[in-house]
């Protein structure tokens, strides 16, 4: 009994500290922001467009607030007639996640970007169905390099 | 099972039904939805309809009344007879009373009155202006009444007028009836009657003014016109239809709404059942289990069926508030975490409960243990110490994400009560607090129990200090192996010298758990305590944490070259206003009100001004000529000088250029574009500025922190941030008073940014007498470049301040929570929670508090007069200054109209640091802040007092309060008087000094605050000594009258005072005296009636066995001396009767020897269940008796003296089956509740009549002819010195019953 109840105590101690461990790094992949037949690319750019489309990708399959490993520590989030101001990476989820909640996607992809420079960014407008009926936002999205990956360091919404 | 104590096995029936209900509810609920689908298809024709009739309506209405409104209070003024007498009188004193005649009529916020002449000449007005004259609508005819909608800059408002009865004059009510303007904030009310009118209809409303009906009506809009006195459309509102889909929808919504309500409570419903379910057999730790899987099972099905946030939402259920994606979601939001929180101190409690089950006995020790077993129970607790640790680091990273993952101000300066998310927040940390000391309790305790069992020769003196080294070497192994460690290094050492302290108090006092049984006002006191330190050290390192964080942006954003958010602004900006269309260029060359308005309304589409920064728009005409210009938030100097850079580059390119000011370093962005027609001939150019610095005045929000850095005022009152800049380690620019340019980096600083791959590293670097958090970092594209940015510690008053707010949520909780306990304990009639002294401490500092709350809020009022006189002083100081700067260098009234202008009015706002405006007469001529006025934050007509004061009256000096949105302000204004003759009004607003208002009565607080805290606290403190040295005596006095009733006469008070209270004690004294000699007197001559009755006793017992001893040997005498032939038998005879009566005297004398003696007692560990069912085994034989036992489930252990005990039994079994003389039945019971043993033995005999019931006990009492009726008070005595009692129940012709109760060991 003293054994299944130190067992069930080490269940809970580790479960705890589930939150500091550090999140899995996720593959890289490549995707359509990198297109064919244009100018090689430094591995900077590569890094920074095959980043933005997992971005896209996770706003339209609604899997982009599934790990705050795609956010910096601090993310400053704007949403128009919402949220606003500096967020942890773990609230950001929420707050997105409370965003699109009644907001589902239909198409989205970044339409105009950046990758030059230490902040690369992009912007796109993202159309989606509220209450039965369609609407859309233009988002903006900016980047900064931490601890060797991307991470989105601001999220726009307006 | 035995269900946990908060759990009444009375709630199981109420639960059940419940669950039936709930079924039943969700399942109508589905059926309803099911069926509604198709209804709402085939009804929804008819349906839209409904609503075409019913908006139609609602709007119609709506807007009639309003017009009826207006009409009403235009009527109202109309009817005011001295008011219009005021006007007739036509003087200045007059008309000026006219004014604050009318004012008072504005019943309702945001109506403007207005009285116009026949030649639509406003003449009196009060409120925002809507029109400067009415000339226009008196034209068209309708002059009796009329009712119309006209634009006001970005408003439009419906007026509505009427005529005096002589025609003299037309009084005019208007209020907004739209806002088109592109912000909401706090300075611009968007309440507007198509606002109100689509919160009404739940769809979107939009106004029309155009002329005649547009085709707009379709199926999903309905265009409604609204009528004016006349019944003709003055405007038409475009509504949408709610379509089938939304319908649906909706219909969908409400149906998961509620079975989202059903789901949770059934669930909780289904839990109070499982709880309350009897189950046999059953061991503690599966108790437990079925607890904890109980409760997080209903947390879980909550979180899924978001209840209750369904029906409680606000910033409980806002993640911008709090959000964490710790435990599976179930920390999602602050009310989340709360409910979460909650299931663990459930869980903490089941398990300390399990824990204390798990060892009832702590003398037991278990001596026949192998030394593998022991070895693994020592392997155990050091498992248990890296547990510990385990749980210690999840503690601290739960209280990091309270800070970190959440956006509450935990020390706001500003407010002297904490908002209710932070209370709320506060609430949920005590809770995950007390649930934390619980757990490390629990294992300590378990550790501990389990040591003492595997080394049972361990006194407890060496016990703890053991347990204590085990479990700090524990910490120091997990130091090497935890990378993150989430609290500072002190706090698992002083967490486990808490832990081993409450062990150590346990075990000696033998407390009971778990502790709310049992709950004392101290122990929650020290409770409180514990959790209050052990929280509130965490929280203040979290923050300080996040502090260095915000630091680190600040420093990041600081080195960053260009800002891309920015950049992408700006460039959003040019793009969007570089691509109107053409026409409004056409138009913008030829009229010029087109061409004021066309920069402030492209300004406004774009994206900087819905971010509310600083920013501007310059338009040019196709000869380079500037037909337009709005800016916000940059001086005429600044425009110039950026816009010739801007320039200067290439046409859509960003520019991006810096200026350093006193306060530190400001980033500009602009870019500029030609505008084409569709041949892509140039039209003009338009150009767009962007400042980096502090939002401006449109956003409405109070400055970021971060920025406010990098503005003028980077050393605020709550905290101060220094920043320097080195370049090759050499300062070369900082805003730190100690810091002389050309000071070089510290050498150690450098070698680390050099040696180390990150770009950050924190010092604490001594400045003057305080220490200075510095961050320095370095810039990646300069590496020669370092910026250092302080963090100087706030003032201790204040760090005092959050304290004590923080302290004080934290006893308003205590108070309720033992106010709370106290009437709970006071309605079951239970003992209460506050003694005498607890109620003088209570006194003593409710009336402390007093004073303090009426001093603190004078002392609070007053402040605010100083302040508000302050203001006024310093208003007119800048009147004054201003009116003389202004009469220096204008000279009459023509330079005033042409000189006065904005410009004049900016550089002179910025030489003297204030801004005003001047009005000529009673409208606006120019500002050092026209683009308040330009989008009608400000109005643009002189207040109607104002006019009255100081243009009509002519008084020198006059302030008023005013308010824009929700923010009210104090405006100073003075005539100008050039050359002795009145040109103007000057008018000077202190907008910004609300917040130099909100500051000083922050600072007032929290110094006074801390006063007050040190003052209470030692109030508390001395009405505690004296509380105890008042109610010692009577603490005394109470344990000497319990001593007196346990049987202890010898006791004596000492009287420590002359008082009445010295006088009760002497009088107890004296009492006891004389109870001590009346009961030894009584004790004497009871032992003398008990010999007196014994003796006689046994001289009547011993006279029983010698009579027949006596005749027998005189009947063998007289044999043997008549010489008997049978004198053998009769010799036989006469022995046998001699020895049987031998032996008789000689069981009375053991009787007597059984019960006079005090035999040396055998104690062990005996199972009264066990002992009885062998007991019963004796009577086996007995023949007519029926037996029929019934054993408690749990067992029964006593440690006694297992014969005494059969003993006792085998006299009360005998006892009743002598009562049954024809037979019958004997019935055992047992049964163990709240650590009792109650054993029932009774019979079905004859019964003791009522009158000798009493004297069953007594040891001379026999309703026997044999024996000496001793037996049951020997069980008497033997069941009292286990400290159990007994009792008899008994009826005659029915039966007796003996009720034994004995205490089980407790822990």
């Amino acid at each position: 009994m003293k054994l299944l109840l130190a067992t069930l105590l080490l269940f809970v101690a580790i479960e705890s500290s589930a939150q500091v461990r550090l999140p899995p790094q996720r593959r890289m992949k490549r995707d359509s922001l990198i297109e064919h037949g244009l100018p090689r690319l430094d591995p900077r750019q590569v890094a920074v467009r095959s980043f933005l489309g997992q971005i896209e990708h996770g706003i339209i399959t609604s899997s982009l607030t599934s790990s705050s490993a795609h956010f910096a520590s601090q993310v400053l989030v704007n949403i128009s007639g919402g949220e606003s101001g500096y967020f942890s990476s773990n609230q950001v989820l929420s707050v997105l996640q409370n965003y699109f909640s009644g907001r589902k996607p239909v198409v989205f992809h970044f339409s105009r970007f950046n990758d030059q420079g230490s902040a690369p960014y992009a912007t796109g407008r993202l159309t989606f169905v509220n209450k039965g009926s369609q609407e859309s936002a233009q988002i903006y999205v900016s980047l900064e390099h931490r601890d060797s990956r991307w991470v989105i360091s601001q999220f726009n919404i307006y | 099972m035995q269900t946990p104590s908060f759990v009444s096995e009375k709630m199981r029936r109420p639960a059940l039904w419940g669950v039936l209900i709930s079924s039943v509810a969700l399942g109508l609920v589905f059926l309803t939805r099911a069926g509604y689908g198709g209804f709402l298809e085939r009804a929804w024709g008819d349906r839209q309809a409904a609503y075409r009739t019913q908006f139609t309506n609602t709007v119609q209405t709506r807007f009639t009344e309003r017009v009826q409104e207006l009409l009403s209070v235009a009527s109202e003024v109309r009817k005011d007879h001295g008011l219009l007498g005021l006007l007739k009188a036509d003087t200045p004193t007059s008309i000026a009373a006219a004014f604050s005649a009318l004012d008072r009529h504005r019943t309702i916020n945001d109506v403007s009155l207005d009285i116009a002449d026949p030649q639509g000449s406003v003449v009196v007005w009060a409120g925002k202006s809507v029109v400067e004259s009415y000339r226009s609508i008196f034209d068209t005819g309708e002059v009796d009444t009329f009712v119309v909608i006209s634009p006001a800059g970005l408003h439009r408002f419906l007026s509505v007028g009427i005529s005096t009865a002589d025609a003299s004059a037309y009084v005019i009510a208007s209020r907004t009836v739209e806002v088109n303007y592109p912000l909401s904030n706090r300075f611009v009310s968007r309440s507007s009657f198509s606002d109100d009118i689509s919160g009404e209809l739940g769809t979107s409303v939009r106004l029309l003014f155009e002329e005649g009906p547009p085709d707009l009506d379709t199926t999903d809009t309905i265009l409604i016109p609204l009528l004016n006195l006349h019944r003709r459309p003055i405007a038409y509102a475009l509504v949408s239809l709610p379509t089938l889909a939304e319908a649906s929808q909706a219909a969908d919504g409400l149906a998961a709404l509620w079975s989202k309500i059903i789901a949770g409570i059934g669930a909780l419903l289904i839990a109070f059942v499982v709880l309350t379910w009897p189950l046999r057999s059953t061991t503690h730790v599966l108790q437990f289990v079925l607890l904890a899987s109980t409760v997080w099972s209903v947390r879980v099905i909550w979180r899924i069926v978001d209840f209750p946030s369904v029906l409680v939402g606000g910033a409980l259920f806002d993640p911008a508030v709090y959000a964490s994606p710790f435990l599976f979601s179930l920390t999602s939001s602050l009310g989340e975490l709360f409910l979460s929180c909650t299931a663990v101190l459930i869980t903490a409690f089941g398990l300390l409960s399990t824990v204390e089950r798990l060892y009832v006995d702590p003398v037991e020790k278990d001596e026949g243990v192998s030394w593998a077993k022991r070895s693994l129970y020592v392997l155990l607790v050091f498992i248990l110490a890296v547990v510990l640790q385990f749980v210690i680091r999840g503690y601290g990273a739960a209280m990091r994400s309270f800070v970190l993952d959440s956006t509450l101000r935990y020390q706001d300066p500003s407010s002297l009560v904490p908002e209710g998310p932070v209370v709320a927040m506060h609430l949920t940390i005590l809770i995950l607090t007390f649930s934390f000391i619980l757990v490390v309790f629990a294992i300590l305790f378990f550790a501990a129990r389990t040591l003492s069992r595997s080394l049972p020769q361990l006194r407890r003196t060496v016990l703890l200090p053991l347990l204590t080294f085990i479990f700090l070497g524990g910490h120091g192994v997990f130091i090497l192996v935890n990378r993150i460690p989430q609290t500072p290094l002190y706090y698992p050492m002083l967490v486990i010298l808490l832990g081993v302290a409450l062990v150590g108090w346990y075990e000696s006092r033998r407390v009971s758990v778990p502790m709310a049984t049992r709950i004392t006002w101290r122990r929650a006191l020290f409770m409180g305590a514990t959790i209050f330190i052990l929280s509130a050290l965490l929280i203040d390192s979290k923050l300080h944490e996040k502090e260095r964080l915000r630091v680190q942006m600040l420093a990041d954003e600081l080195l960053r070259p260009v800002d891309s958010w920015l950049s992408f602004v700006v460039t959003e900006g040019i793009r969007a206003a570089a691509h109107q269309p053409v026409g409004q260029f056409a138009a913008a060359e030829t009229d010029t009100m087109d061409a004021s308005n066309l920069a402030f309304k492209l300004w406004a589409q774009t994206l900087m001004s819905r971010e509310g920064y600083n920013s501007g728009v310059f338009i040019y005409n196709s000869r380079g000529v500037e037909v337009s210009r709005f800016s916000v938030g940059m001086t005429s100097y600044e425009q110039v000088d950026l816009l010739s850079k801007v320039f200067d580059v290439e046409e859509e390119v960003l520019h991006v250029s810096e200026r350093n000011l006193p306060h530190g370093a400001i980033r500009y962005y602009g870019a500029w574009s030609t505008v084409r027609d569709d041949n892509e001939q140039a039209l003009g150019t338009v150009a767009v500025l962007l400042s980096a610095s502090q939002k401006s005045l449109f956003r409405g929000e109070t400055p970021e922190p971060l920025r406010a850095a990098s503005r003028d005022r980077s050393e605020t009152t709550f905290e101060s941030i220094s920043m320097s800049e080195y370049e090759d380690s050499v300062l070369v620019s900082t805003n730190d008073e100690f810091l002389n340019r050309g000071s070089r980096l510290p050498t150690y600083v450098l070698e680390e940014l050099r040696r180390s791959e990150a770009r950050f590293i924190w010092s604490e670097v001594m400045r003057g007498n305080s220490t200075l958090d510095v961050l320095f970092a370095r810039d990646e594209s300069n590496p020669g470049r370092v910026l250092a940015v302080g963090l100087k510690s706030v003032d201790s008053r204040w760090r005092l301040f959050n304290l004590v707010k923080m302290f004080t949520v934290y006893l308003v909780f205590f108070i309720v929570g033992i106010v709370t306990y106290a009437l709970l304990r006071s309605v079951r009639r239970r003992a209460p929670v506050f003694g005498f002294r607890e109620k003088l401490v209570s006194s003593f500092a409710l009336l402390s508090i007093l004073p303090l709350v009426v001093m603190a809020y004078y002392n609070r009022e007053l402040a605010v007069e100083r302040l508000n006189e302050n203001i006024t002083r310093r208003l007119s100081e800048d009147l004054f200054l201003l009116h003389q700067r202004i009469a220096s260098t204008v000279h009459d009234a023509a330079d005033f109209s042409g000189g006065v202008n904005n410009e004049y009015c900016e550089i002179l706002a910025s030489d003297l640091g204030v801004d005003f405006a001047v009005y000529g007469r009673s409208r606006l001529q120019s500002s050092s802040r026209p683009e308040l006025y330009r989008t009608a934050i400000l109005d643009g007509r002189l207040p109607g007092d104002a006019f009255a004061n100081v243009v009509l009256l002519q008084r020198n000096i006059f302030k008023d309060t005013e308010r824009i949105g929700e923010v009210e302000y104090i405006v100073g204004y003075r005539p100008i008087v050039l050359g002795g003759r009145f040109v103007g009004v000057l008018a000077v607003p202190a907008l910004y000094r609300l917040q130099e208002i909100d500051e000083e009565l922050a600072q007032r607080n929290a110094f006074i605050i801390g006063a007050y805290a040190l003052v209470l606290l030692f109030i508390v403190a001395g009405g505690i000594a004296l509380a105890n040295r008042l109610s010692r005596p009577l603490r005394e006095l109470s344990r000497a009258a319990r001593t007196v009733g346990a049987g202890n006469l010898d006791v004596q008070v000492e009287p420590r005072s002359g008082d009445e209270v010295g006088e009760l004690v002497r009088s107890f004294n004296d009492m006891t005296r004389q109870l001590k000699a009346s009961r030894d007197n009584l004790a004497r001559v009871e032992r003398e009636l008990a010999w007196k009755e014994m003796a006689k006793q046994v001289a009547h017992e011993i006279r029983n066995p010698l009579t027949p001893m006596k005749l027998s040997m005189q009947h063998l005498l007289r044999a043997y001396r008549d010489g008997a032939k049978e004198f053998g038998d009769i010799l036989q005879r006469v022995s046998q009767t001699v020895i049987e009566q031998i032996e008789t005297l000689s069981r009375i004398a053991s009787e007597f020897s059984n019960f006079a003696r005090m035999p040396e007692r055998a104690f062990e560990r005996v199972d009264v269940n066990t002992l009885l069912n062998d007991t019963l085994k004796l009577f086996a034989e007995v023949g007519g008796i029926e037996f029929r036992s019934r054993f408690s489930d749990v067992p029964a252990t006593l440690i006694a003296d297992k014969d005494e005990l059969r003993r006792v039994f085998i006299n009360i079994i005998r006892n009743s089956i002598q009562a049954m003389e024809r037979g019958g039945v004997i019935a055992i019971e047992t049964e163990v509740k709240d650590y009792i043993c109650r054993v029932t033995i009774s019979d079905s005999g004859s019964g003791i009549p009522p009158e000798l019931q009493e004297k069953v006990f007594q040891p001379s009492f026999s309703t026997k002819t044999d024996g000496m009726g001793i037996g049951l008070a020997i069980a008497q005595k033997i069941v009292q010195d286990l400290d159990g009692t007994i009792g008899l129940q008994s009826e005659v012709g029915k039966g007796t019953t003996i009720v034994m109760q004995f205490p089980l060991k407790r822990a």
